[in-house]
């Protein structure tokens, strides 16, 4: 009996996704607006994404390259800049990632490295004697601590050994405060973009179907008084919005990787981060496909679904 | 088979549909229920296919008591039921053997038993060579018969038919009458509103006269 039961159910399953499938391609214009704009929709998330991928690792990339250098006097002994490496690194609150050490030697031979191009240059070097300092190069987990590193190797403690220190000329630290805002705004307003259109597709498949509904309301309920189950009349219209869900992902996926991705690295030249951006959608692609068809596939079904229970309601009146 | 024990129906304040009604309808029996328009005999109906909910009293049908059913088994409840309409109600967009079709489709019968069952019903209701007509290509009395194919296909143990004869001409309300009548001698419990003085007199059945929502006579007719 209980596999008779289970077969019926199979059955009625099987009817149920022929019978939406059918209806998505009875409906034509109403199929092609809603899923235009789910397709949208998700497009829109995508690029949403990718924008805020992209930005987040300019970000990051540009913070990576921030640090201070510490300049120590002529008469500091090693021993004395390897206490003010460890008192920076012993500080847990300056969460330290780097610290680089360049002696005077070193400092010449980059310095020259630099400017071997410009003989006078290193010809007045070589006649002044003088020498480049010696220094470390410190690199924080968080960037905006380094005016904390700073706060350490001016304490008259360190007076005697450190100079000076390059904290205060830092153009490139601005600049990637500036573009960590940027980058959070744009994420920001990008998520609220979405929800916006998201909610906009919701509305729209939910009066797409609403309009198919009240075209088949004497059918539906016919099919109440004949006895057919609230899902197997439901079934067909979720399965229908499935379908436009599936299709709109599909299209926002070949939109995003075809003509986005696709073009994206021609901007390269302007965002250096494009690329190792495109390269990580490219090398996520296998659960982006799914992702994306299956939250389409959400938005319908739940569209859907809002849009028939009030026509499912048991008209009994007391 | 079918009990009301003092049925009410009011709509709003002042429309009072039915009116303290009880009956009994034993299994096999063939009852006509018969009254002047707005008298209360689609409101009772509509009761008994759970369309609509009494206001007060007690409806059993089949053994289901009313009171207890959930909404979510009221589609279980229809399925045991054959409703035949006046409108007939058939699906316009499917054809003879469809609409009929669609009242096993929806119980999860497979395509070879529906295949097998309803041409035997088509046969019943005589309706052969029209199976693949759509609803528009029939005349009234030929749409009303596959409504009572459709009503009947899943053999249900009570059929009710709310004025199938009210669109037909005498011709056409008498075939549908013989074949509820044919229906009924298989075993099914028949309850059928009318206007039609002719039938209710041919038919000499039990009738059921309603008079502003509440029983002014029941009568059984012949013998049965």
């Amino acid at each position: 009996m209980k596999g008779s039961s289970f077969k019926r159910k199979l059955v009625n399953a099987r009817r149920v996704f022929v019978s939406g499938a059918h209806s998505f391609l009875r409906n034509t214009w109403l199929s092609a607006a809603a899923t235009i704009v789910m397709t949208i929709t998700l497009a829109c998330i995508l690029v949403t994404l990718f924008a805020s991928y992209t930005l987040n690792n300019t970000v990051k990339s540009f913070t990576e390259k921030i640090d201070v250098s510490i300049y120590f006097k002529d008469e500091a002994t090693k021993d004395q800049i390897d206490n003010v490496s460890a008192t920076l690194r012993n500080d847990s609150n300056l969460e330290v990632k780097e610290i680089t050490y360049i002696s005077k030697e070193d400092a010449r031979e980059s310095f020259e490295q630099q400017n071997k191009d410009d003989i006078k240059l290193l010809q007045a070097i070589a006649q002044s004697g003088g020498d480049l300092p010696a220094s470390i190069r410190v690199k924080t987990v968080d960037p905006s601590k380094l005016q904390e590193v700073v706060k350490v190797t001016r304490q008259d403690k360190f007076k005697e050994v450190v100079d000076k220190d390059s904290y205060a000329d830092d153009a490139k630290r601005t600049a990637a405060d500036r573009l960590g805002n940027i980058a959070k705004f744009l994420r920001n307003s990008g998520l609220v973009a979405s929800i916006i259109f998201g909610a906009i597709s919701v509305l729209v498949i939910l009066n797409t179907i609403r309009m198919t509904i009240f075209n088949r309301k004497d059918e539906i309920e016919i099919m109440q008084l004949i006895g057919a189950s609230k899902w197997y009349i439901r079934g067909p219209f979720l399965v229908e919005a499935a379908v436009y869900g599936a299709i709109a992902g599909i299209l926002a996926l070949i939109f995003f990787y075809v003509l986005v991705l696709g073009q994206a690295p021609k901007l390269g030249n302007y965002v250096q981060e494009i690329s190792p951006t495109v390269t990580q959608f490219n090398k996520w692609v296998w659960a982006a496909v799914p992702a994306t068809i299956l939250i389409g596939m959400l938005i319908g079904v739940f569209s859907s679904y809002l849009a028939i229970r009030k026509h499912l309601k048991i008209k009994a009146i007391k | 088979m079918i009990l009301l024990d003092r049925v009410t129906k009011k709509y709003g304040k002042k429309g009072l549909a039915l009116d303290r009604v009880s009956l009994h309808i034993a299994p096999k029996e063939f009852v006509l229920i018969v009254g002047t328009s707005g008298a209360g005999k689609s409101t009772l109906l509509k009761l008994l296919t759970r369309e609509e909910k009494p206001s007060t009293g007690k409806i059993v049908v089949g053994g289901v008591d009313y009171d207890r059913l959930k909404d979510k088994e009221v589609p279980l409840l229809r399925r045991k039921i054959g409703t035949i309409f006046q409108d007939f109600k058939l699906l316009p967009n499917r054809t003879v053997f469809e609409n009929i079709a669609f009242a096993l489709e929806i119980v999860g019968m497979t395509n070879k038993e529906i295949n097998y069952t309803v041409p035997r019903v088509i046969d019943l209701v005589g309706l052969n060579g029209k199976e693949k007509n759509f609803p528009r290509e029939l005349s009234g009395g030929e749409q009303q018969r596959v409504a009572i194919a459709r009503a009947v296909v899943r053999q249900p143990k009570i059929l009710i038919a709310d004025e199938p004869t009210g669109n037909l001409d005498p011709k056409h309300a008498w075939d549908v009458v013989s074949v509820l009548e044919k229906i009924n001698k298989h075993g099914t419990t028949v309850l059928m509103t009318t206007h039609n003085q002719e039938i209710v007199n041919k038919l000499n059945r039990r009738v059921i006269t309603i008079d502003h929502g509440r029983v002014a006579a029941d009568s059984s007719g012949g013998a049965r």
